[in-house]
């Protein structure tokens, strides 16, 4: 059955979510990135800046206090997010539960998956300078022995791919043959091959000597192929689009995708 | 009670007039404008002087351009209803600038003599609620710095309804009837108690009357006997069944009848209180804003009459965790100032869903404003903005544009906006 969900105030002055580059103006912009970026909320998500903006912004007082009080005594943030998102009505009860779901889920996993799983959001959103800090701070912490040396591969293979949308190929290649010091794999190795044909870079002799000709003939045909379907994709690439509208659609689309483009450049200057 | 001014404000076609109160006053005064025949009344007029940014209402314009002193606009509220100019020495004026003008200087009247300029609240009495003079109105007098919380306006009906209701009880117990005879013609008023239903309805009508005449055919004794005869045929005709308690006269026409109207006054005082009020809209206007003061009413009735509508309108909505109805127009409610805004967020929803139920009418009829033109999104994703305002008491508008979902689905602003008419079954 349908219902209409009575709107409250509109805020002024926003609240910024860095990870996603967006400002939320109402409590259920607030509710919806809560639950469907749930990955990106981090552990020190409740703090003074959320409460003024509920309070302040959204003349949200009661919620606000009651945030406030519920965390400082339990200092359980999942369980007050849940508190949240339950009292506001946004969500449906079906909703609600499989939210409580991802928590239970959540809660599992240890801090450095948790990280990597924002990680692995962020990269999925395209916001690839935000995923490398995230990798990072992984890698650098890789002392730590409660997590499997896989874990540590997986990230530094998920840096490399971040590392390549940004054109970063030096360091990308670095990822991928640091952990084929460790690991050795095949797969790795043909990899570190792709990324140094796609950016010109020679292979480095100290890891590609010792690999047959046959099989490096193997994967450049391979290399080939995937390249001639990536192609045959860019048909309905969206840059590739833009250039097909007619004269004043393509300015505005043009435009935006600049827009777009300088914004990411932005980003990866922080 | 808060110091200042509650002004009523009758604004008429061609003339206007003003009742005010003051704390401390148990009645409403009337602001005497001149000491010349009829010193209640101001001529809906203004003139520019000429070479001077002075301007010049009522009788004071017409000297002055007759003596060619400057140019001279009158009959000024038909002229802002077309939206018309008028040229002074070269210059332009639309015809709201003029209504600027002439508002300020009248009420400068009432501000001199009463030695403040603070309004508590001002309210308008109006023959026509058309929406352009009413919107004209209600601009020009923020102009000059009265807040639009304290800017009313009703109907002439609904002004007698509130002088009649603030009289003793014993004039309104059964029917009360008012005969307002001016220079736009002849009007006759009635207003009834509804008792039985809950809260009790004071309905108030106005009814225009062919047989009106021109006032003109009064300065000759013939036209006085002819007026005496129409008048009195008018009372035989309308009151001869009815319970009338009390019977109130007003206008111009009606100032000079005990003059011309022997037999017509004789037949109406017949077993009925008859009263000459001298600007009884506008007094009937203070007592209606008097209302805007006081924290509860002290008319415990449903009101219904001109510029009232006669239905509920609401819708069920989700707030937090429970469901409640956002009343959006209630029966009684004046339609110039019934305007509602919110946002909502349909969920599972193609179409938003009004209920509306008119008085006395048992079932309420559903009314939609499809969807269907905003853009495809996910569920829950689309906040809609949502407008409700009157035409008229009869017909109402539904606007709903699209606002989108913050940055996470930008809005489009597209629109849909339907209009319905009340008792046409949609």
């Amino acid at each position: 059955m349908g219902r209409y969900i009575l709107c409250g105030k509109e805020a002024e002055l926003p609240y910024e979510v860095d990870e996603l580059d967006i400002r939320i103006y109402t409590i259920e912009e607030l509710c919806y990135y809560i639950y469907n970026y749930l990955p990106l909320v981090g552990d020190d998500f409740i703090d003074e800046r959320l409460l003024y903006f509920i309070r302040n912004e959204l003349d949200m007082g009661e919620i606000a206090d009651k945030i406030e009080r519920f965390y400082s005594s339990r200092s359980e943030q999942d369980a007050t997010l849940q508190m949240l998102l339950s009292d506001v009505g946004y969500f449906s009860d079906a909703e609600l539960q499989e939210f409580q779901n991802r928590l239970v889920y959540r809660r599992r996993k240890s801090s450095q998956e948790r990280i990597k799983a924002k990680a692995d959001s962020l990269m999925k959103l395209k916001r690839y300078q935000s995923a490398v800090r995230c990798y990072k701070s992984l890698a650098n912490s890789n002392a730590d022995t409660r997590v499997s040396r896989e874990f540590y591969y997986e990230v530094l293979e998920s840096l490399s791919g971040a590392y390549g949308h940004l054109c970063e190929f030096d360091y990308a290649l670095d990822c991928l043959l640091g952990i084929y010091d460790m690991n050795h794999s095949e797969r790795i190795l043909k990899k570190a091959y792709d990324v140094c044909i796609l950016s010109g870079t020679e292979l480095p002799d100290a890891y590609f000597s010792k690999v047959p000709d046959t099989v490096l003939q193997k994967w450049q045909q391979d290399y080939w192929n995937r390249e001639t379907v990536a192609r045959q994709n860019l048909d309905g690439d969206e840059t590739l689009q833009i250039f097909l509208k007619d004269p004043d659609t393509q300015k505005k689309a043009l435009a935006e995708y600049l827009d777009g483009r300088k914004e990411a450049c932005r980003g990866m200057l922080e | 009670m808060e110091e200042g001014l509650i002004i009523g404000f009758d604004l008429c076609k061609d003339f206007c007039r003003i009742s005010y109160f003051v704390s401390g006053q148990e009645e409403p005064a009337d602001l005497v404008f001149s000491e010349e025949e009829n010193p209640y009344v101001i001529q809906n007029s203004i003139c520019r002087k000429k070479g001077e940014d002075v301007w010049l209402i009522g009788q004071e314009a017409y000297e002055t351009a007759l003596l060619g002193g400057g140019s001279i606009v009158d009959k000024l509220l038909r002229l802002v209803s077309r939206r018309g100019f008028a040229t002074f020495e070269g210059v332009q004026y639309s015809a709201e600038e003029l209504l600027f003008h002439f508002l300020q200087e009248t009420l400068e009247f009432l501000f001199k003599e009463k030695k403040t300029r603070k309004v508590l609240e001002i309210m308008y009495s109006v023959q026509e609620l058309d929406t352009t003079v009413l919107d004209a109105v209600i601009r020009s007098t923020r102009r000059l710095g009265i807040e639009r919380s304290r800017i009313h306006i009703i109907s002439h009906t609904e002004s007698y309804l509130y002088y009649v209701l603030s009289q003793k009880r014993e004039l309104w117990s059964n029917i009360s009837v008012l005969y307002d005879l001016s220079g736009d013609g002849l009007n006759y008023y009635e207003l009834e108690v509804l008792r039985g239903m809950q809260p009790n309805v004071a309905r108030a009508s106005r009814t225009f009357l062919e047989e009106g005449f021109s006032l003109e055919i009064l300065d000759s004794a013939a036209g006085r006997k002819m007026a005496d005869n129409i008048m009195t045929g008018c009372v035989d005709r309308m009151l001869k069944k009815k319970l009338v308690s009390s019977a109130y006269l007003s206008g111009r026409g009606m100032d000079s009848c005990q003059k011309w109207g022997e037999n017509f006054l004789r037949v109406l005082c017949q077993r009925r209180k008859v009263f000459f009020i001298e600007n009884l809209f506008a007094k009937g206007a203070v007592y209606a804003a008097c209302e805007y003061l006081r924290e509860t009413s002290v008319y415990p009735f449903s009101i219904m009459c001109e510029g009232r509508i006669d239905v509920d309108i609401s819708m069920e909505v989700t707030q937090g965790n429970n469901q409640r109805v956002l009343n959006l127009a209630s029966v009684g409610n004046n339609w110039y100032e019934t305007k509602e805004d919110f946002d909502l967020i349909p969920d599972q929803e193609t179409s938003i869903r009004m209920k509306v139920k008119r008085l006395g009418e048992r079932t309420p009829i559903m009314i939609d404003v499809p969807l269907k033109e905003l853009p495809a999104r996910p569920q829950k994703v689309t906040r809609v903005n949502v407008a409700l305002s009157f035409l008229s008491e009869k017909m109402f508008t539904v606007t709903v544009t699209d606002k989108g979902f913050g940055e996470f689905f930008p809005g489009s602003d597209v629109q849909v906006r339907k209009t319905f008419t009340i008792g046409n079954g949609n």
